[in-house]
């Protein structure tokens, strides 16, 4: 409830701005990033392996002269490893500067939603201390007919709380 | 608005840091006992460049201060007051006041308590001259504003806050001095001061035009023109000066005021400064004193009463005006050539650091080329020609980087004369090799290690004076900083004459602390480098200076961080020399490409002392998994580094492997590897820079392939491999 507070004073002040979410699944779920903080949507390849990091971190890999750590956002979220497939991609995320790759399983959409639209997350995390950042409805684009449109939750991600930076503490 | 200002601001911070730079230097070269005019100049010069501007900016306690510590130099520079050596260590205390001054002003420190400064530098002003500070004192509020002018002009943030000074100011300035003075002047005999500005004066940013009109504000008069070097219309240049000016100064402004007027004009300038009034000229023609344009319209008979009234060049004060008529008319200013004064620009250091990474690029782009293309196609295209300019840019690159030490050294003086005060020692300070050039990125990071050096050097170093004259030793205790570039690295050297290394003592704390077991035997040598082993310090009480729970292990990780290594020697009772071996820049590196389970490491080449390609037998099993190599007979220890790096452990021979032997802290180590690649030059792209920093990396570079390789970091990996027992393991195997 506290955290509805906190939450509600940052999205509800711009009140009907739009915000453009590229959203992905991860497993069966669907989650969002904002479209701001993205750089390029890249296919896998493998990243160059590093030592004594938490298996999460795939390695690093050239992002135009960066190196840029690749981090596998399932096991980074507590769940099985992505298999890879086809549609697996990188997604090259800017964090306050900091460049990040992540590993999702597709990417679906971007779409347009309101700062009003957006829900606080709710207290019960899973894993650590919460990386879901609100939730919001959005309408998937049905293939059959445009009539019926299915509702989907999707989540959106803190992406400063998932920098691998952050975990400098632990290390040194 | 505000923004530019801040920008402005920036600016004057940026200079204001130059200037105590330089004051600094002057005041301890003064110290040093030359007092020569141009030292005394100099620091004067800084000092007043960083009162004008804090005026300008409305630095109150800044300007406040460093106007009495300009008196004061001011009375130095103009003989009044003796530059003895208890005045040059006030100055030198007042500098420090200063510089915390200007921090204060940018808000990074709180205003310092300067009163008993002030004290001490107004009792210095009194002593210095009975009469004097009477004088100043008057000149002192219309001093200030005009360094406000002053600085304007040299730091070109003219506009706003000048003009409305010179609106403000002017009409009372004017008034006030410059009738009623004028007349007097003639009873007085004040200054003729004849100025030619240098035919560049424009082009250099010292617009004559300032000069005359702040000699105007002090109640100088332009008595005269002389026009005769103006050229025909149509070769002249309309940025060009042209004319050389006569100008009055009633004899109540000082000759240091008047001096100070031409602080920033071009040396090539013609200046001349007499005192004695000029012979005719008073309220000759008043439409020359507003607007001194070099324009054409200027008549005949105001170039006649110029050279009535300038010639004027008695070589002594208080030679009579009448012996002036002599002089011949000044020659007209000198061209400017032969020297030119090297122009700088100021650039955003993130400009230079983008344009590092696309050389970097570029250097890539030009590996992948070489990889790619055969000799013949290489040819064809003109590769090597394409690799050596590259190579070039890259140098140039690296070259605007690159700073004079200095920068690092320059806070030095100042720690020692606190240092001192604190721990009650008498030190001298003795600095070379400070024009030694190292990439920025290195000088940055070197601060903090040699600012621990020298604490430690004084703390623990060099003794008390009572103690060094009791051992016959000069009672001045001597710290010698010292930077000189060898190939690739920077040697930096702090080295005292004290008390050196107790081996004793600190072999025992190590041994209480853990740090070896008691029954090792270690050489002199290990015993040293133990004041690096974590978690060490000898200080036998904590004292307010080194005490603080950073010891060496601090340094020597800072240092290691660079991608350097610290050499300690001691001699017991001679004193101490720690030297910092550090690479020039940290961008580029010598590397040796190896291979290892498919992927693609890069060694330092410096570390490198040889490879070897096992024979059978060669490699020795010891006891608990490790293993050593023979080297004719000195058995060196090896690591694999698929077991450091925990990589599947690779199915070949160890007759297919190579062993390469590193030189660490620790000795030479031997690490294996599958094969040797290559040997080139790698971009070092920082790995916190996107993730944190790895144990056993040094960073990471992209090869020629587009592809990534860890740059290893001998010693981190070599001691995270064997880290608690290291000087054990290493005493043993000596």
């Amino acid at each position: 409830m506290a955290a509805t507070a906190a939450a509600a004073t940052e999205t509800e002040h711009v009140d009907d701005t739009e915000r453009k979410i590229v959203t992905f699944l991860l497993g069966k779920q669907t989650f969002g990033i904002d479209m701001s903080a993205l750089i390029e949507i890249r296919e896998w390849e493998d990243p160059t392996p590093l030592p004594s990091v938490p298996p999460y971190i795939k390695g690093v890999t050239n992002l135009r002269g960066h190196v840029v750590p690749v981090v596998g956002l399932a096991e980074r979220l507590g769940w099985e490893p992505s298999v890879l497939h086809a549609r697996s991609c990188i997604l090259v995320v800017n964090i306050e500067g900091k460049h990040a790759g992540f590993l999702v399983d597709e990417v679906a959409d971007i779409v347009s939603v309101a700062d009003s639209a957006i829900q606080p997350a709710p207290e019960v995390e899973v894993t650590e201390t919460s990386v879901i950042r609100g939730l919001v409805e959005i309408g998937q684009r049905s293939k059959e007919s445009s009539d019926q449109k299915d509702l989907i939750m999707v989540s959106l991600l803190d992406l400063e709380k998932l920098s691998p930076t952050r975990h400098m503490d632990l290390v040194a | 608005m505000s923004d530019d200002l801040d920008d402005i601001q920036a600016i004057f911070f940026e200079e204001c840091n130059e200037g105590l730079a330089v004051a600094e230097a002057g005041l301890s070269t003064m110290a040093d006992g030359d007092t020569s005019a141009d030292v005394i100049a100099g620091v004067f010069r800084a000092v007043h460049s960083i009162k004008g501007g804090a005026g300008a900016f409305g630095h109150e306690a800044l300007q406040s201060f460093s106007h009495i510590f300009e008196n004061l130099l001011d009375e130095v520079r103009a003989g009044r007051i003796e530059p003895t050596a208890d005045t040059c260590k006030n100055m030198l205390l007042a500098f420090d006041v200063l510089s915390d001054h200007v921090q204060a002003a940018q808000g990074f420190v709180a205003v310092p308590d300067d009163a008993a400064m002030l004290a001490t530098l107004e009792a210095l002003l009194a002593e210095g001259s009975g009469d004097a500070p009477a004088g100043d004192a008057a000149a002192s509020p219309e001093a200030s504003a005009r360094a406000a002018e002053g600085e304007a002009d040299e730091f070109g943030f003219m506009p706003v806050v000048v003009d409305i000074e010179d609106l403000d100011q002017e009409p009372d300035a004017f008034v006030d001095l410059g009738d009623g003075d004028a007349q007097e002047s003639a009873a007085d005999a004040g200054w003729s001061i004849r100025f030619a500005p240098s035919r560049d004066a424009m082009a250099n940013g010292s617009e004559p035009l300032l000069v005359l009109r702040e000699l105007e504000r002090m109640g100088g008069e332009v008595v005269g023109v002389e026009t005769a070097p103006l050229p025909p219309l149509r070769e002249l240049d309309p940025e060009a000066a042209y004319f050389t000016w006569f100008v009055s100064v009633p004899a109540t402004v000082t000759r240091s005021d008047i001096e100070e007027a031409f602080d920033f004009v071009a040396p090539d300038s013609g200046i001349d400064i007499v005192e004695g009034v000029a012979p005719s000229a008073p309220e000759s023609e008043p439409e020359l004193q507003p607007e001194p344009a070099p324009e054409p319209a200027l008549e005949a008979d105001e170039k006649s009463a110029a050279s009535d009234a300038a010639p004027s060049t008695p070589p002594v004060e208080n030679i009579p005006p009448a012996a002036a008529a002599k002089a011949a008319p000044p020659a007209p200013p000198a061209e400017a050539k032969a020297i030119e004064p090297p122009q700088n620009i100021r650039v955003d250091v993130s400009k230079l650091d983008m344009l590092l990474n696309l050389v970097g690029e570029l250097v890539i782009r030009n590996s992948i080329l070489a990889d790619r293309l055969d000799s013949a196609d290489q040819q064809r295209v003109e590769l090597p020609e394409l690799a050596r300019l590259t190579r070039e840019i890259q140098d140039n690159v690296m070259s605007l980087r690159a700073q004079p030490i200095r920068q690092a050294f320059s806070r030095v003086p100042r720690m020692l004369r606190e240092l001192c005060s604190a721990t009650n020692k008498d030190v001298v300070l003795e600095v070379s090799g400070e024009a030694t050039e190292v990439d920025k990125s290195v000088i940055e990071k070197i601060g903090e290690p040699l600012t621990h050096m020298i604490r430690n050097a004084v703390d623990h170093g060099i003794e008390g004076t009572e103690e060094r004259v009791a051992k016959a030793k000069p009672a001045q205790g001597n710290l010698k900083l010292s930077a000189e570039q060898r190939g690739a690295r920077i040697f930096l050297r702090v080295a005292d004459d004290g008390r050196g290394i107790d081996r004793e003592r600190v072999l025992a704390k190590a041994v209480e602390k853990g740090i070896v077991a008691s029954d090792a035997t270690l050489s002199d040598e290990e015993i040293d480098n133990l004041i690096c082993a974590p978690g060490f310090s000898t200080a036998e009480t904590i004292s307010s200076i080194s005490g603080r729970g950073v010891g060496m292990d601090v340094v020597r990780s800072n240092v290691e961080a660079l991608g350097g290594r610290i050499e300690i020697s001691s001699t017991p009772g001679k004193g101490t020399t720690f030297t910092m071996i550090l690479p020039l820049t940290l961008a580029i590196l010598d590397g040796m490409v190896v291979r290892l389970c498919g992927q693609r490491y890069v060694l330092p080449l410096s570390n490198v002392v040889e490879t070897v390609q096992p024979e059978p037998g060669q490699m020795r099993p010891v006891a608990n998994s490790s293993e050593v190599i023979d080297m004719r007979g000195t058995y060196v220890p090896v690591k694999r580094l698929s077991e450091l790096f925990q990589l599947p452990p690779a199915d070949r021979e160890d007759e297919d492997s190579v062993v390469i032997i590193v030189e660490t802290d620790a000795g030479n180590v031997g690490l294996m590897v599958d094969t040797i690649e290559d040997r080139r030059e790698v971009v070092i792209k920082s790995l916190d820079q996107n993730l944190y920093p790895i144990r056993g990396l040094g960073g990471a570079t992209i090869l020629g392939d587009g592809s990534i390789a860890l740059i290893l970091d001998i010693e981190a990996l070599v001691a995270s491999a064997n880290s608690p027992s290291k000087f054990v393991l290493k005493g043993m195997a000596a």
